[in-house]
C-alpha cells in the first residue's frame, strides 16, 4: 500500500471516528433533552424547601409550646390543690394539642421524599444515558389522577389553605 | 335530647400519635367509649360490627381515604345518618366542598385545639 493510500485510509478510519463520536453526543443530547423537566426544577423542588421551612417552624412552635406548658406546671403553687389539679389538666391538653404537629410534619416529610424519589429517579436516566445505553426507557406519562387523588395534597403551605373559621362558615 | 357521652365513638388516623390526642381530649370532655382505626377499610369493618354514634376520620389513609370511607358510609343503607367529623391537613376549599357534598357533618383542619373539637362535637351532637 502506498504511503497516500495509507493516509487516505487513516483519513477514512479518522473521519468516521468523528461521525460516531458526533452521533454519540446527538444521541446523548437528544436523551437529556427527553429527561429535561421543568416541572421538578418549578414546582417539585421550590415546594420540597418550602415544606423543609414549614417543618423547622412547626417542630419549633410545638417544642416552644410543650416547654411553655411543663414550665407553667412548674410554677404551680400547690398550695390550692384544686386549682393546681385543674392547672394541670389544662397544661395537658395544651401539651397534646401541641403534639399534633408530628402528624403534620410527617405528611409533609412524606412530600418532601416523593420529590427525593422524583430527582433520584432522574439521576438514574442520566445514568443511563451517559453509560451508551441509548436504550433510556421512554417516559411514563404520569397518569392522570384520579379525582378522588387530586384531593390528597396534604398539608397546605402557609397562605395556601383555608382557616378554619372559613370552613365554619361553610358549615353554619 | 341529651348527648349520651357512653356513646362508642370511632376514631381513625393513620398516625397513632393523632389518635392517641383526639383520644385524650374526647375523655377529657367525658366520653368514655372510644374506638380506633388506622385506615378507612379498618374503620369500615367496625362499623359494621358495631352501632357507633360517631365518625371522626383524618382524609389520608390508605387502604381507603377518609373521603372514600365517608362515601361508602353514605352509600350504606345502615351507616348513612352516621354522624361523621373530618379532621384533616387537607385544607383546601375544594377538599371542603367535596366533603361537604359526599355528606360529612363538620370538618377540621389540623392541627386544631380541643375548644375547636369541642365546639364541632357540639354543633354535630347538641350539647353535653
Amino acid at each position: 500500500m502506498s504511503s497516500n493510500e495509507e493516509n487516505s485510509a487513516r483519513i477514512k478510519k479518522l473521519t468516521q471516528e468523528c461521525v460516531d463520536i458526533v452521533r454519540t453526543i446527538l444521541v446523548a443530547r437528544r436523551e437529556m433533552g427527553r429527561l429535561h423537566d421543568p416541572e421538578l426544577r418549578q414546582v417539585h423542588l421550590p415546594r420540597a424547601s418550602e415544606e423543609i421551612g414549614a417543618i423547622l417552624t412547626m417542630t419549633e412552635s410545638a417544642t416552644n409550646d410543650i416547654m411553655l406548658a411543663a414550665e407553667d406546671m412548674m410554677a404551680l403553687d400547690l398550695s390550692e390543690p384544686d386549682f393546681a389539679a385543674e392547672q394541670v389538666n389544662n397544661a395537658c391538653m395544651r401539651i397534646f394539642e401541641a403534639c399534633s404537629f408530628q402528624d403534620i410534619t410527617g405528611q409533609r416529610i412524606a412530600n418532601v421524599l416523593k420529590t427525593l424519589q422524583l430527582v433520584e429517579s432522574k439521576i438514574e436516566e442520566l445514568e443511563n444515558a451517559f453509560s451508551g445505553a441509548a436504550s433510556v426507557e421512554p417516559e411514563v406519562v404520569a397518569e392522570k389522577p384520579h379525582s378522588d387523588a387530586a384531593l390528597l395534597n396534604g398539608p397546605a403551605l402557609e397562605g395556601e389553605g383555608i382557616e378554619q373559621d372559613f370552613v365554619d362558615q361553610l358549615f353554619a | 335530647m341529651a348527648v349520651q357521652m357512653n356513646m362508642p365513638i370511632l376514631i381513625v388516623d393513620d398516625y397513632r400519635t393523632m389518635l392517641r390526642i383526639v383520644r385524650n381530649l374526647l375523655s377529657k370532655l367525658g366520653f368514655t367509649d372510644i374506638d380506633e382505626a388506622a385506615d378507612g377499610e379498618t374503620a369500615l369493618a367496625m362499623l359494621k360490627s358495631r352501632e357507633y354514634g360517631l365518625v371522626i376520620s383524618d382524609w389520608n389513609m390508605q387502604p381507603m381515604t377518609g373521603f372514600e370511607l365517608l362515601k361508602v358510609v353514605r352509600a350504606d343503607a345502615v351507616l348513612k345518618t352516621m354522624p361523621f367529623i373530618m379532621v384533616t391537613a387537607e385544607s383546601k376549599v375544594e377538599n371542603v366542598q367535596a366533603a361537604r357534598q359526599a355528606g360529612v357533618n363538620n370538618y377540621i383542619i389540623k392541627p386544631f385545639s380541643a375548644a375547636v373539637l369541642k365546639a364541632k362535637l357540639k354543633a354535630v351532637l347538641g350539647e353535653f
